[in-house]
Parts: C-alpha cells; structure tokens; sequence
C-alpha cells in the first residue's frame, strides 16, 4: 500500500515537473499574444430610402501590436435572416415550369467573409462556402449550391480575399457594398484573428440597415394598408388625369 | 442618375426609362383608343420588374388611362350603361377569379411563367390581326353590324339567341348567358393580367354581340375603368403587390402620352399608327416567347427571400 502510495506521488510529481518546465520553455507571452482589437464603423445605421441605389459601409480598426506577416484577420458580415422559397425546375414541352421544393427558414440574406491575405492554402472561399451551407443543411447538394448562386448573383454573398486592407502595421479598414436589394435589419460582424494558424475569440460589432423616409411609408402602405394603398394609386390617377387634362386645354 | 428604389419591387429603376416608356405607349394607345396595359406590362417584365408587382402596379395605369377616355365619352353621351352593367356584373366575378388564379400561381411559383405565357399569346394574336387590320376597319368604314348571329356555329348562335334583352342605346338585342359569359371571359383575362382588356372588349362586343362600334368604343372604356380598379383594389389586397412609386411613374408618364397621342391621332391617320403598335406587340410577343425558351441554369429555381 506504502509503495503504492510513493509510486503515484513519483507520477503527479513528474507531471507537474514537466508542466513547469515546458512553461519555463515557451517562449516569452508577449511577443506571439494575440493582438487586441478596437473596432468601428462609419455608421450605426445604413438609411434605405427611395434614391438608395446600393449603400457601402466602412468597417475599421486598430490592433495594440504590428501585424505580422503570418496574421491574419477574417471578418465576416451575416445579414437578418430570411426563407427563400426553392422550386424545381420541371419542362412540359416549351414550357418551364416550377414544383415547388423547399423553403428553408433562417438563412442569413447577407453572408460576407472577407480577409486582409487570402488564408494559408487559399482556403477563404471555401470557407465562405461553408459557413453559407451551414445553414442549407437538409437540403440535396444541387437545391444548396442554387441558394449560393441566388444568393451571389444578387451581391447577398461576398468573398472578400485580400479586401480588407491594411493602412498602417497596426491599422485595417473594409469597405463593404450592400447591393440595392439588401435586404433591411440588423447586420452582425464578427471580426475573427487567427494568429499562427489558431483562432483568436471572436469579437462583435452590429449595424443596421433601415427603411426610412417615404420609403418606409410606402412599403408600409403596400404590405399593411393595402386598401389605402390602392386608393391612394386610384387617387392619383385621377389627380393626374386631370391635371394634365387642364395642362392640355391650356396649350 | 435619376435611379429610384421601388419599395414594393424593392429594386431600383431608372425614372426617366419608365416614365419614358409610360409616354410611348401611352402616345400609342391614345392614339389608338386603347388602354396599353396590355404593352407597358409584357414591356416591364422584359425589363426585369417581377411579373407580380408589374401586373399590380400597371392597373394603375390602366385606371388612369381609361379615367380620362370615360370623361371624354360621358360628356358626349355615347356609353351604354345598361350593356356596361351586364358584362361588369360578370366581369367582376371573372377578375376576382383571374386575381386569385395569380394568386395560386403566384405561391406555386410558376406566376411569371403564365403571365408571359398570356401575353405572348394575347400580343401576338392581336398583333397580327392589327397588321392585318381587316376586320376592324372594315367594320369601322362600313359601320355596318348583322343584325342576326349569322355565320357563327350553331352552340353560339343558340347562346346570342336566348333571353335576349333589348339595350335601347345600342340598338341591338343581345342574349344575357352570351353577354354574362363574355364578360366573366374577359374579366378573368384582365384580373389576372392586370390589364383593362379593352382590346378584347371593342371586338367581343362588335363581332361577337354585334353592337355597334360608336357605341362599343366608349362602353368598353367604362368597362376597363371598372376592371381595372377592381384588378388594383384586388391585387393591392390579395398579393400586396402594388408598387404606389411604379404606378405614378407609369400614370405621370402615361398621362401625357396619351394626351399627345389623342392629338397625334387628329394628325397622323391611325392606319399609320397601326403598323408601329402591332410591330412592337409582335417583337414584345417572340420576346417573351424566347424567355420561355430559355433553358434553366440549373435544376432548382431560388425566389426572392421572404
């Protein structure tokens, strides 16, 4: 039992010997810590009114060390989440028709990733691929790959190499197109660091993108006072009829 | 420049296009008496508005249009209210149809498919048969109408004969199914097109109803009036897709346009006119009809996001 009790005492202290020295080994904490960031952006809001014609909003920051040539910073941009509807596409005869497939819900409207190089092994846009599929799951790989390509073709989908662009050794900006369909609500970034190739905790940031103005007032009219609204073209029709009946008389 | 966001659509468009192409076809079709729905709607799809806001929104320009065609045609006294009455009480039921068919098709995604579908079918039958012209001049010249449903099969004939009801103002005697069913026909036409389907009115009553065309012109503008506030109140409520920008845009666009066109037509002959508007229907019809041809990208279609 004694000899036992010596034999784990031999172990625990062999273990802590060797986690004291592999400590005493690493080199000093300071020079390879991870930077801390202080982030911001241009604005809290982006205003969507009836001259927006696509918006750009400006993320910035600063990082407490140089970066260095093995650093690197992702930032990532998710937009409010939406259900696009998936139809399969059918032909009966000239005609191409839709069956209706699926429509899964919380897919982000907006999913940006970018970078300031793209990662060790161009491994970026695959990446991107993959955080943008991760919420298609249940989904056969061809209805996932139609969504991608929606989401693309319509800007709600960047990939972003090398986008994010370093003014000084401590000091990175990213200027990101919101296409004109974008859609409204809140927008989150997350600004991940990966720092000899391991991920550094994720820091947040929020804007959002808001209809305003007479924008607001006429999506609200259509979408919540139908009846208003078409009185309100009705109205118009006749306002200009005759209005432009009597431009007419004049002349 | 001049870009706006629609916020129904929610897409931007050029102002000075719309407003531009509002004005041309509203110069044609006040030149021609018609409403130009038919047109300026198969036009806005082919510049990418969503099939659904612009049959929506193009009843407002249909409205507006036959708006001021109904004021012109109540001071000269020429309307036949009691024959408007027939076929707008089955009209009405018949574009409440059309609006909820575009409805269904709407959610089963295949909207855009048959709305080109129809209006391939519809500008080009009627592009020919303007390019053609017979019929209607010949009519127009002669203001001849049979008196009897001579020349039509025998169903037909049997239809225009039953329960005829007498319309003092047009001077004809029509049977009321014939009239119910033709009008219910046009109504779902229109409510699911979105157009006023004046140009399906004018050659129902004349040839089908035989009533004569003084008479048959300013009738069916009363009937587009009614049908197309129907088909705006009915989509505003049903689809929620009218656009109030896009629709000002087509009637400040429109508006003038046919005022321009009403005094081109005192000074170019409509058998000149008439070339140009059934050209441009028949170039918008083999559009659409390439649209439908096109094969998918691939095999699963993505619709706007809700």
């Amino acid at each position: 039992m004694k000899r036992r009790f010596l034999f784990f005492l031999c172990i625990v202290n062999f273990a802590l010997f060797s986690l004291l020295s592999s400590e005493a080994a690493a080199p000093p904490a300071k020079d390879h810590a991870t930077p801390g960031l202080v982030t911001g952006k241009q604005a809290d809001k982006v205003h969507l009114d009836v001259l927006f014609n696509g918006g750009e909003m400006l993320l910035f920051g600063f990082a407490d060390r140089a970066f260095t040539a093995k650093d690197n910073l992702m930032i990532e941009v998710t937009g409010p989440k939406k259900a696009p509807s998936i139809y399969r596409n059918i032909y009966l005869g000239l005609l191409n028709l839709k069956i209706f497939y699926d429509d899964p819900k919380n897919i982000p409207a907006f999913y940006g990733l970018y970078d300031i190089r793209e990662r060790i092994g161009g491994e970026t846009a695959r990446i991107g691929y993959l955080n943008a599929a991760k919420n298609l799951r249940g989904l056969d790989e061809e209805a996932r790959n139609s969504v991608i390509e929606y989401l693309k073709k319509n800007e709600f989908y960047q990939v972003g190499a090398g986008q994010v662009r370093l003014t000084a050794d401590q000091l990175f900006q990213l200027q990101i197109r919101l296409p004109e369909s974008a859609p409204a609500g809140e927008y989150e970034v997350r600004y991940r660091m990966i720092v000899n190739g391991a991920l550094a905790p994720v820091q947040y940031d929020r804007f959002t993108l808001e209809k305003v103005g007479t924008e607001l007032a006429l999506s609200d009219l259509a979408r919540k006072k139908p009846l208003f609204n078409a009185l309100a073209v009705a109205l118009c029709a006749i306002l200009f009829t005759h209005a432009f009946n009597a431009i007419f008389r004049k002349i | 420049m001049f870009d706006i966001y629609l916020p129904v659509a929610e897409i931007t468009v050029s102002a000075p296009l719309y407003l531009g192409l509002s004005f041309i076809v509203g110069a044609l079709s006040g030149a021609l008496g018609v409403g130009g729905g038919f047109l300026v709607t198969p036009l806005m799809i082919a510049l990418g508005m969503p099939a659904a806001v612009a049959v929506g929104s193009a009843s407002g320009q249909v409205f507006a249009a036959s708006y001021s065609s109904v004021i012109a045609a109540r001071r000269n006294k020429v309307i036949d209210y009691k024959l408007a009455f027939f076929m707008l009480s089955s009209g009405a039921v018949g574009a409440g149809a059309g609006v909820l068919l575009f409805k269904m098709l709407l959610a089963s995604g295949n909207a855009e498919t048959f709305v080109k579908l129809g209006f391939m079918v519809l500008l080009f039958s009627v592009g020919v048969m303007m390019l053609r012209d017979a019929p209607v001049r010949s009519v127009a010249s002669s203001g001849l109408i049979p008196a009897n449903g001579g020349g039509y099969p025998g169903a037909i004939t049997r239809l225009l004969a039953k329960r005829r009801v007498y319309f003092p103002r047009s001077g004809v005697k029509i049977g009321v199914p014939a009239l119910l069913l033709t009008g219910g026909a046009i109504g779902l036409v229109s409510g699911f097109l979105g157009i006023g389907g004046g140009f399906l009115i004018v050659p129902a009553l004349i040839y089908l109803l035989r009533a004569p065309l003084a008479i048959a012109v300013p009738t069916s503008q009363l009937q587009v009036l009614f049908l197309a506030a129907f088909g705006l109140f009915s989509h505003a409520l049903l689809n929620q897709n009218v656009d109030f920008l896009l629709a000002a845009l087509l009637i400040a666009g429109g508006a003038p346009g046919a005022r321009v066109g009403m005094r081109l037509a005192g000074k170019i002959s409509g058998d000149k006119l008439r070339p140009i508007f059934s050209i441009v229907m028949i170039a918008t019809a083999l559009y659409l009809f390439s649209d439908l041809l096109i094969p998918f990208e691939s095999g699963f279609l993505v619709k706007e996001m809700q």
